[in-house]
């Protein structure tokens, strides 16, 4: 062997050996668990470990997605979706371009809009719920006693959820369009300045545009976490009232299933159903806006 | 790369799906093959170094810290068992599923809810405690029948009652008198009536004070107190204890009756309903609603009794009183069945470890100790020796409320129809019932019947899948 050929060796062995920890993990908790899913949806599993499973082949599949509750969750899941992603794309832009000024205490402003993505969905589900406790909390206070409470009521659950978690992304949202702003080319932005444009014609004929390829990530990331919502459902309403107010997300039925009350075969099917759809409108996203997105910065 | 994400998130979901079907299996005929061989007392008196267990319990604020005071008193009282407490936090569902997962290998004794121990069998993960009981020749006589019978199944007891509680009427009875209510409510018709005087009708007060009348906390477990009160099953087969369950019984025209009465008082706006569930403070808004002078009495769990004692002195406006359960009909006669906790051990113990958790458990359960669990938490004592013992008798002299929930439990006899039911997939039909109490106390043009029609036809379909995929 060459001691070029050996160098090689060396070097590869190397290699793999510092991605094994990282393999081991994907492997273990990312890879095994997706692949043994669609084992277990072909099988009525049993609630408990150790007893037998049943073959149910396809059926255990069409019964679970024809459901009324996989229908409904699917419902609660694309609707929260509609109303946190859009809203929270734009909101993040605009509070991002704000801060984009070089003035005094603007890295505390930042700061203050960039904590949102860092709390936790329990912090933000205590806090957001205390303000709409019906006894003590600030709808009350101002003397809106709604009966039912909005928490307890069908028509407002959903928008409380999304509030919640619209508070969450637009931090998220924020950062990231903050980082897009900063690497944007100054030139072009004092070119258009000098040419004459204005503040607004400068925003959507020149930052936008070369912000397009951070909109398109910031939409499909907040588009695949939003359809794997279920924290401030479990928070807030918890399973008892979750398809009762219309907030039983998908990701949230597959909860219920893999641990309140087990039925792994189930849970699974909701899980390949949930990856079928997140994978579709994510492809879709890719086929329609990646079109319009300007990547030559 | 964003597939790369979805695969990711939607994988890490599944392991949660997966890892049901993956941890380690279960002997099928642990449970079936016990005997009292099961359970080594005589060689526990032999051991020369001290044998190890693991025990898992779910108790929060001080009730924890009782409960590390009495592991901590025990380990010090002997030298043949040393017990690891390991607090598990998130309640009795977390502490049950976490315990499947580990395939009964993760604690030699647990706690867990009592009205869950039919799962306990159908796992096969458990021991029946009978075998310690027949081997220690520990005598149950003095336990509250009714939770004997209750976590009996298939003729043995499953699991030891440890910690019972039941629901009462809190009322604020500085809002009765000001309505001129002499006495609290018996009957569901009574609470009605007081509900309404509470919102119209004040001697002292402006009308409206008491806006709400009633806090009504939407619970299942409400729905299943009442049926035992009448002796009527919540389940066929005798509440599951004379075979296993196969449909609900709860489908029926005494609890269309109930569920009306409760719905009409919303309707009336003399009650206004609050969820049971929620984060931080908010599972307690019913209670919150009598300190904010919003309602003048509520329904809630005999263990929130502690804690409501101690954070009364915060609130003036409140003089507490507590009643028993309001009757549906004047004529109920079946008491309540215990709700609470139960100590059960793993099928993966060897004879000894079995003998030294049911050694650790006989201590937990002694008279002493038990008083002094219950009346550091508000829990009901479970045997009568604990119900005379010093701590007790002082506790009830000096604050009778504390009675009420004790005297419930005793009334009515220990028979299949007032323990409650033995039913494998309970969380699920709860979650189902709680749904009809939901729609029908926040929707008032719900009608009854067809709500409970709608919770039983759910729950049988639950119940059925359940059962054939044992």
């Amino acid at each position: 062997m060459s001691a070029k050929r050996s160098a090689r060796v060396r070097e590869a062995t190397l290699g793999y050996a510092l991605i094994l920890p990282a393999l081991l993990l994907v492997t273990v908790f990312v890879l095994y668990p997706f692949f043994r899913n669609f084992s277990l949806f072909l099988y009525h599993a049993p609630p408990y470990p150790g007893l037998p499973s049943k073959w149910a082949g396809l059926s255990q599949m069409w019964e679970t997605v024809s459901s009324t509750s996989f229908q409904q969750g699917l419902e609660a899941t694309l609707l929260y979706t509609v109303l946190v992603v859009p809203i929270g794309v734009l909101l993040g832009l605009v509070f991002a371009v704000a801060a984009h000024q070089k003035l005094k205490g603007m890295a505390i402003y930042r700061t203050i809009f960039a904590t949102t993505a860092v709390s936790s969905v329990a912090v933000a589900a205590v806090v957001f719920g205390t303000f709409m406790n019906p006894v003590f909390g600030l709808l009350p206070w101002l003397g809106i006693d709604p009966n039912p409470s909005v928490l307890q009521n069908p028509t407002w659950a959903m928008f409380a959820m999304a509030v919640i978690g619209l508070w969450q992304f637009v931090g998220l949202s924020f950062i990231l369009f903050s980082a897009g702003l900063q690497s944007l080319p100054e030139e072009v932005l004092e070119a258009a300045k000098i040419d004459g444009a204005g503040a607004v014609r400068s925003f959507f004929q020149i930052t936008v545009p070369l912000l397009s390829p951070t909109i398109f990530y910031v939409f499909t990331v907040g588009t695949i976490a939003a359809m794997f919502t279920f924290g401030q459902m479990d928070l807030l309403v918890g399973p008892g009232g979750a398809s009762f107010v219309r907030v039983n997300t998908l990701a949230y039925q597959i909860y219920q299933y893999a641990v309140t009350t087990p039925n792994p075969g189930v849970a699974a099917c909701i899980s390949i159903a949930l990856f079928i759809l997140t994978a579709t409108i994510t492809f879709l996203n890719f086929r329609f806006l990646e079109r319009r997105v300007n990547y030559a910065t | 790369m964003f597939k790369n994400r979805s695969i990711k998130t939607l994988a890490s979901l599944a392991v949660l799906a997966s890892s049901v079907g993956v941890v380690a299996s279960v002997s099928n005929g642990a449970a079936s093959a016990a005997t009292s061989s099961n359970c080594a007392t005589s060689d526990l008196s032999k051991v020369t170094s001290p044998v190890h267990i693991t025990y898992w319990e779910s108790t929060a604020g001080d009730n924890l810290k009782a409960m590390k005071a009495l592991v901590a008193a025990y380990n010090a009282s002997q030298h043949k068992v040393v017990v690891t407490d390991v607090n598990q936090t998130g309640g009795y569902t977390d502490t049950w599923n976490a315990y499947t997962l580990s395939g009964g290998s993760g604690a030699n004794v647990f706690m867990d809810d009592m009205n869950n121990t039919q799962a306990h069998v159908d796992s096969r993960l458990t021991t029946p405690i009978a075998d310690c009981v027949s081997a220690a020749k520990f005598s149950t006589k003095t336990y509250l029948q009714k939770t004997i019978v209750q976590q009996t199944i298939g003729g043995k007891l499953q699991a030891m009652p440890y910690s019972a509680s039941v629901p009462v009427l809190y009322y604020n009875q500085q809002a009765f008198t000001a309505a001129g209510i002499k006495k609290p409510p018996t009957t569901i018709d009574e609470m009605a009536a007081d509900a309404h005087l509470l919102t119209v009708k004040g001697a002292t007060f402006s009308p409206q004070k008491y806006s709400d009348g009633m806090s009504l906390k939407n619970d299942p477990w409400w729905l299943e107190l009442w049926s035992a009160m009448g002796k009527t099953y919540y389940v066929d087969h005798q509440n599951g204890r004379a075979g296993r369950a196969t449909s609900v019984s709860f489908d029926n025209a005494r609890n269309v009756s109930l569920l009306t009465k409760l719905q009409n008082m919303v309707k009336s706006s003399d009650a206004k309903s609050y969820s049971r569930d929620g984060a931080g403070l908010a599972a307690y808004n019913n209670l919150f609603a009598i300190s904010g002078d919003k309602s003048g009495m509520t329904i809630d769990t005999s263990a929130a009794l502690g804690t409501i004692q101690s954070y009364l002195p915060l609130f003036k406006n409140v003089t507490l009183g507590v009643a028993p359960l309001p009757r549906l009909l004047a004529s109920d006669n079946g008491g309540l069945q215990p709700g609470g906790n139960a100590l059960s051990l793993s099928s993966k113990n060897s004879a000894l470890e079995n003998a030294a958790a049911f050694n650790f458990i006989s201590y937990l359960e002694s008279a002493t100790n038990l008083a002094s669990w219950d009346a550091s938490t508000g829990y009901v004592p479970i045997t009568t020796d604990a119900a005379k013992a010093k701590a007790i008798s002082t506790l009830w002299k000096k604050k009778p409320y504390y009675k009420v929930a004790y005297d419930q439990i005793n009334t009515g006899g220990a028979s299949n129809a007032t323990v409650g039911p033995a039913l494998g997939d309970y969380y699920q039909v709860n979650t189902d019932v709680a749904n009809s109490l939901n729609s029908l106390l926040t929707n008032t043009s719900v009608n009854p019947a067809t709500a409970i029609s709608q919770a039983a036809a759910t729950a049988n379909g639950h119940i059925s899948s359940y059962n054939s995929s044992l």
